[in-house]
């Protein structure tokens, strides 16, 4: 909303916009003052050492890596559709049964836990065939569910993409059974390293996904920056009929956006796969709705607030409820009422760009 | 180009009914409706004790069975939900209960028939499966929920209706009460679980400090507090009491919490998943050295399956012990013959579940009355039903010798322990036992 | 009619019926799956091969062509798949492993062999060769069957006596349904054995669903007077003709008609997409579950107290819900559009997850248990038939309230807001107040239906409040036809009634409705019963203008 089309207002009306704004700046102060007594308090009582918060902060930023993969996959979306990819949790969840199938085949042919390179073989034939599958299961949602309701109102594709997100959760159920398939680590990424006395344990896996993850997102980066699709999508993103005059197949980009997207949501899959042991039908909602929630921190619509996003949920979960003194059980508390106090006073994400009127 | 797609949609329409059709077919033909047509002209009129036929027909409190009717069970399974792979478990297991009493010759004569439905482990699903049967006047009782929240939503409707039902798995002490006279249950009482596991830990494994985790289930939680409250009644400490979430699956953040408060062990309430992930995330937050002990959800192949290693010397408390293990494998053989998966891949309630039938066909044939002349006609009263299940003593289970007490408790003998060696559970204490 | 369209529509015949078989139908429904089956290879062949009704038929040589590839391509793909899981399972692979549902029933439904004969050897090829011929007779069929249009077949008088006719015949529709409903109960008719009861149910739907479509096209005037009072006096009767598991599952579909109509205030009339709408029916049925239960904390702890009934307990239990949805309000005053959503998606998470924490007050997962249910004047409304009333009477309260709210400057303001945030306020709408009054309106009518619910309940749980609340009240306003009452009422019908019904199909229902909902939004994305206002405005929708309404 530009301040020059502001038109005049009655005294008492631009009171309480005056007031308005102030009382913002009023609560947000109050809430953060709050805050950080709360988090000197508790730390004079509980007072945990040092190898404890650096322990919380190792957890955080691989379960960070891996939201960061998922929540690109919203951003991308959401940065050129505008719309919510409410189904980009069950693509995960698509990739990381694909991942496990990949993974029992590996296994009965010994490679799994064979040597150094046939294990690390493992693990990459893995992470392809999630990817594959996930890439497929995204091109095809988004030809069958999404294409046919391109410019139809926002609420149009959202429910559409909600349905989708059921269907796929409970086809998964029955095609796969209800039975969580338990991943068994290969032997090349099982164990951890403990760092002397400190107590600090770093896992394999998780050196692993925090590795990965960020290669993949600097892989990303420069497609989205430095390629000549990346171009494309972003002068679609900026506005799809200008681009399609300019040439731009607007088809191709879109569907490459999804192939991106899914393909970095499978990934994701496998190494929460290997991660956590477990994948089953309803493993993507949790994740999905985190991601979602790490890219809206973030900015939606923006790369790296995405990633930023998903690290900084990360480590609000893992640190959160130490640092004000809550049982863990509220980690997810913290990080929804982070994502709607940041929404309130900064309604663009950390690191989003003030959305125009016509994106918002 | 839309009327096109009308006419499509109109054809899914269509061929979703013709679905409907072929299930609703093959389901079963003999129900309700038509107890009439046995009373045709010719046959003779049956009676109970003297009074007719038409004294008790229709009437509430009562169920006649005519000649060649199947007795007919509701169940409440969570088929949907967080659950769904205990809830299939539990159902395939009354499929097979059923299965093995008509195999040995119904009751007096009468085929067994179960309706199972989805309660969806929800108080909302199960307040409308409960409503369907006491809308049926041929439900006799009913088997179920397999959540607490799905039994406390089956219950007031069920009380009304005077239908008993008997869970398999609802372990939550509230379940049962002496207000409610239809609520029965197989599976122990979660009180008796804590108030053996808690000294065990503490006297048997000399533990003195330990952790405790519950998955803030209704289930998990309940146990997890009972656990806290005998194990400090016993001498020992709880150092730490934490909540996951079930359908989270990374609990490193809550276990670094716990390690830095140092416990010899710890002690989770919930179920198998969850349970095998913490156990198998101990060891990267340096717990390793730490003693995971678990409860009667977690029981199971689906355990030591989603653990892998880390299951090895695990403790868990069950209470079928190895006196019944006979019994059980000749049970998982039949049940994998007719399902095609082995029981213990899919949950730990089976042999509840398959007692719970076993133990309302042995109510029923005590409480069911046939007619003088002997013409196939069956009356039961819900009310000696209600009466002949608590009356139930000494009925071999699956699950052990089951005997109800007056608040419908039927589970089974006492707590065992076991311990994972070598990827499969060894009994290693027999409580209660004696 | 090219060849290339029969072999494309060959093979998506052939992917959804691999689809079926993945997902268990074969194993679940026996062997008439093979003939269902072909019935969708013929009607897919049909549809596909069909043109437009106003042009002539393909060629005949052409759609037999075309019938007999889609015939071949789904017969011969399928029997090799089949194939494929028969020899793998007669090797003793573990099929299941990998797809749960092709297990030895699913290969005995669909070919005949059974678990122990394909251990010995038997072939399956015979049963498989049996399926294809099925498969491409009903392909060439449905070609042969597009040479005889509808328009040719059934040709009915002239055009005035037939919409004549129809407007006569869509007014007693209801009706029918309503006296074949009531057939059913006469001893001695038996249609559907088992399901006889869903059978009903569902007929009472269609006739609800009937009258709601009638009543639009009905003529004012007496015409409109007569039939409304039919309708309303056959609505009152229903409850005494069903059962109480019917009731029940009414009752439930009229708590979500009250929160539906709520909803569609905030989202329908002012465009604030909501998507954490349980909050507020979460707030009313834990509001009141707090002050009437005896096992409640507030109960326990105040000796002199010994809690409210159902119609001391409903006000309170509503007031609170109009002060969440104002509290919710007040932050959320500048936002817009998808922020708005996920910030209310947040706030329904954070509302559910203190409930389930804050152990002491809420009874955590535990619940709260022994809710008093409502009694009228002696009369305990405490069964599906009271709740079920109760629910009607609430409905019927609301819906007034909504009229009157819609027509009045308030509503139009809303709508002002809908269409554009920044010319409301230009106009001098007091763009605070509006939408305050819309979220505490709509969070009223919630905390209204959470306390008929809690009632109903007698024990409620955190988990009956989670985010799958809200996705069903939204997709119920939207299937239903958003900004419009009778749209609710259909869409609570749709997704909440008739999947209670499928309730003995489990997971397929789930499936299906997802389906359902992609289908329906590719279709008609007004929903079926639209305001006549949002039909137009969806209908204009072009590629540029994607959300007209959030802003």
């Amino acid at each position: 909303m530009s301040t020059l089309t502001q038109p005049k207002l009655p005294t008492s009306e631009r009171f309480s916009q005056l007031f308005g704004k102030y009382i913002y700046i009023a609560v947000g102060i109050i809430i953060v003052i709050l805050l950080i007594g709360r988090i000197i308090f508790v730390a004079r009582q509980e007072s945990y050492p040092l190898s404890y918060w650096t322990f919380q902060v190792i957890n955080g930023l691989v379960l960070g890596g891996v939201y960061a993969l998922v929540a690109l996959g919203y951003t991308l979306v959401y940065g050129i559709l505008f719309m919510i990819n409410f189904a980009h949790g069950e693509v995960l969840m698509m990739g990381g049964f694909a991942g496990f199938f990949a993974l029992q085949y590996m296994t009965s042919i010994g490679w799994a836990n064979g040597t150094a390179l046939q294990s690390t073989l493992t693990i990459v034939f893995m992470m392809l065939a999630g990817m594959i599958v996930s890439v497929i299961t995204g091109i095809v949602l988004e030809r069958l569910a999404y294409r046919p309701l391109r410019g139809a109102p926002r609420l149009v594709p959202l429910i559409s993409a909600i349905g989708a997100s059921f269907f796929l959760q409970y086809t998964a159920l029955l095609v796969f059974g209800a039975v969580p398939h338990n991943y068994r680590k290969p032997s090349v990424i099982d164990g951890v390293w403990k760092l002397g006395d400190s107590g600090i344990i770093i896992s394999y896996t998780g050196a692993f996904i925090f590795i990965t993850s960020i290669l993949m997102l600097l892989g990303l980066f420069i497609i989205v920056q430095r390629t000549k699709m990346g171009k494309a999508m972003r002068a679609v993103a900026e506005d799809k009929h200008i681009a399609a005059l300019m040439g731009i197949d607007v088809n191709k980009v879109i569907v490459f956006t999804f192939a991106l997207g899914s393909a970095l949501a499978g990934a994701g899959g496998v190494m929460l796969g290997l991660h956590n042991t477990v994948i089953r039908f309803n493993t993507g909602f949790l994740p999905g709705l985190k991601a979602f929630t790490a890219a809206v921190l973030g900015g939606i619509g923006n790369v790296l607030g995405a990633m930023i996003g998903s690290l900084l949920l990360g480590l609000l979960e893992a640190l959160g409820p130490s640092a004000l003194g809550l049982p863990t059980e509220y980690k997810d508390v913290i990080a929804f009422s982070v994502l709607v106090l940041v929404l309130i006073f900064r309604p663009s994400g950390i690191v989003g760009e003030v959305l125009s009127e016509k994106k918002a | 180009m839309k009327t096109k797609l009308f006419t499509l949609m109109a054809v899914f329409v269509i061929a979703a009914l013709v679905l409907t059709a072929c299930g609703g077919g093959a389901s079963d033909a003999g129900n309700t409706g038509d107890a009439g047509d046995a009373g045709d002209a010719g046959m003779q009129e049956p009676t109970f004790g003297g009074a007719s036929l038409a004294d008790f027909e229709g009437a509430a409190g009562f169920v006649v069975v005519a000649p060649g009717d199947p007795i007919r069970l509701g169940a409440s399974a969570a088929l949907t939900g967080p659950i769904p792979e205990f809830g299939l478990d539990i159902a395939q297991s009354y499929q097979l209960g059923v299965h093995d009493v008509n195999a040995a010759g119904g009751i007096l004569g009468h085929e067994l028939e179960i309706d199972i439905q989805d309660g969806a482990c929800d108080g909302d699903a199960a307040t409308v499966v409960a409503n369907g049967f006491a809308a049926d006047p041929s439900i006799v009782a009913v088997a179920g929920g397999t959540c607490t929240g799905e039994t406390f939503g089956l219950q007031p409707i069920l009380q009304q209706a005077m239908i008993p039902h008997v869970t398999s798995s609802a372990t939550n002490p509230k379940v049962t009460s002496e207000d409610c006279t239809v609520c029965n249950r197989v599976a122990l009482n979660d009180d008796l679980q804590a108030s053996v596991v808690a000294p065990y830990m503490f006297n048997e494994l000399g533990l003195t400090q330990i952790a405790v985790m519950h998955d803030n289930g209704d289930y998990g939680l309940g146990l997890a507090e009972l656990v806290q409250g005998y194990f400090e009644a016993a001498g020992g400490t709880v150092v730490a009491f934490e909540g996951i979430q079930v359908g989270d699956t990374d609990f490193r953040a809550a276990l670094t919490k716990i390690a830095a408060s140092e416990p010899e062990a710890i002690y989770f309430g919930g179920y198998a998943t969850e349970g095998g992930l913490i156990a198998a995330q101990m060891e990267e937050v340096g717990l390793g050295e730490a003693i995971f002990f678990s409860d009667d959800g977690v029981y199971g192949q689906a355990f030591i399956d989603a653990a892998g290693a880390a299951a090895e010397g695990a403790f868990v408390s069950f209470p079928i012990g190895d006196e019944a293990a006979e019994l059980n494998e000749a049970f998982d053989a039949a049940y994998e013959e007719m399902f095609g998966i082995a029981p213990d891949d899919q949950g730990p309630f089976h042999a509840q579940a398959y007692d719970a039938i076993a133990l309302l066909a042995d109510a029923i044939g005590r409480a069911a009355v046939a007619d003088d002349a002997g013409l196939g006609y069956l009356l039961i009263e819900r009310a000696a039903l209600i009466e002949a299940i608590r009356a139930t003593e000494s009925l071999q289970g699956l699950s052990g010798v089951l005997t109800c007490n007056a608040i419908g408790d039927c589970g089974a003998g006492g707590i065992q322990i076991f311990q994972v060696q070598d990827g499969a559970f060894v009994q290693v204490s027999g409580f209660g036992m004696d | 009619m090219k060849i290339k369209d029969g072999i494309r529509a060959g093979f998506i015949a052939l992917g959804i019926l691999i689809y079926l078989d993945l997902i268990g139908l074969p194993k679940t429904f026996g062997s008439s799956m093979v003939v269902t089956f072909a019935v969708i290879v013929f009607l897919f062949s049909l549809f596909s091969l069909r043109t437009k009704p106003a042009e002539a038929p393909a060629p005949l040589p052409s759609v037999l062509v075309n019938g007999l590839i889609i015939g071949v391509i789904t017969g011969l793909g399928f029997a090799l798949i089949t194939f494929g899981f028969a020899s793998l399972q007669a090797q003793d692979v573990k099929v299941t492993d990998v797809f749960a549902q092709i297990s030895h029933e699913n290969i005995e439904a669909l070919t005949g062999v059974d678990k122990v004969a394909l251990r010995e050897g038997q072939s399956v090829v015979p049963g498989l060769t049996k399926l294809a011929g099925y498969f491409i007779l009903a392909g060439v069929l449905g070609g042969v069957i597009t040479q005889f249009p509808a328009s040719k077949v059934l040709h009915i008088g002239d055009e005035e006596k037939r919409s004549s006719a129809r407007y006569w015949l869509m007014l007693a529709l209801p009706f029918l349904l309503f006296a074949f409903f009531l057939a059913l109960r006469i001893e001695g008719v038996d249609i559907g054995g088992s399901e006889e009861n869903s059978f009903g149910l569902v007929l009472i739907y269609a006739c609800i669903a009937a009258a709601l479509f009638a009543v639009r096209e009905v003529k004012a005037g007496v015409h409109k007077i007569g039939f409304s009072a039919l309708i309303v006096a056959l609505v009152l009767v229903i409850p005494q003709l069903t059962d109480l598991k019917q009731n029940a599952i009414l009752g439930a579909v009229m708590i979500f008609v009250i929160m539906g109509i709520g909803l569609n205030i905030v989202v329908g009339f002012a465009g604030l997409l909501d998507l954490g709408y349980v909050a507020f029916f979460a707030v009313g049925a834990y509001t009141y579950a707090l002050i009437s239960s005896p096992e409640s904390y507030i109960v326990v702890n105040l000796p002199w107290f010994e809690g409210l009934n159902f119609w001391a307990g409903l006000p309170i239990a509503v007031l609170l819900g109009a002060a969440a949805g104002i509290m919710l309000g007040i932050p959320v005053l500048r936002m817009r559009g998808d922020y708005l959503a996920i910030v209310t998606l947040g706030f329904g998470e954070i509302i559910r997850l203190l409930l389930l924490n804050l152990r002491d007050y809420t009874g955590g997962p535990g619940g709260i248990l022994e809710i008093p249910s409502p009694n009228l004047f002696g009369l305990d409304l405490g069964n599906p038939k009271g709740i079920l009333y109760l629910g009607m009477a609430f409905a019927v309260i609301v819906t007034f309230f909504t009229i009157r709210l819609r027509d009045s400057s308030l509503g139009r303001a809303w709508v002002a807001l809908r269409e554009d945030e920044d010319v409301a306020e230009a106009m001098g709408i007091n763009l605070v107040a509006i939408k305050l009054m819309a979220f505490a309106s709509g969070a009223a009518f919630a905390a209204l239906g959470g306390t008929l619910y809690a009632a109903r309940q007698v024990n409620i749980f955190p988990d009956n409040f989670a985010l799958d609340v809200s996705i069903n009240v939204l997709s119920l306003i939207i299937i239903g036809g958003i900004g419009s009452i009778e749209g609710v009422v259909l869409g609570s019908i749709a997704l909440i009634g008739l999947p209670e019904i499928l309730r003995s199909v489990d997971e397929y229902r789930i499936v299906a409705f997802g389906a359902l909902l992609v289908i329906m939004m590719i279709l008609r994305p007004e929903g079926f019963l639209p305001s006549t206002r949002r039909a137009r405005e969806l209908h204009e929708a072009d590629l540029d203008s994607p959300a007209e309404f959030e802003g």
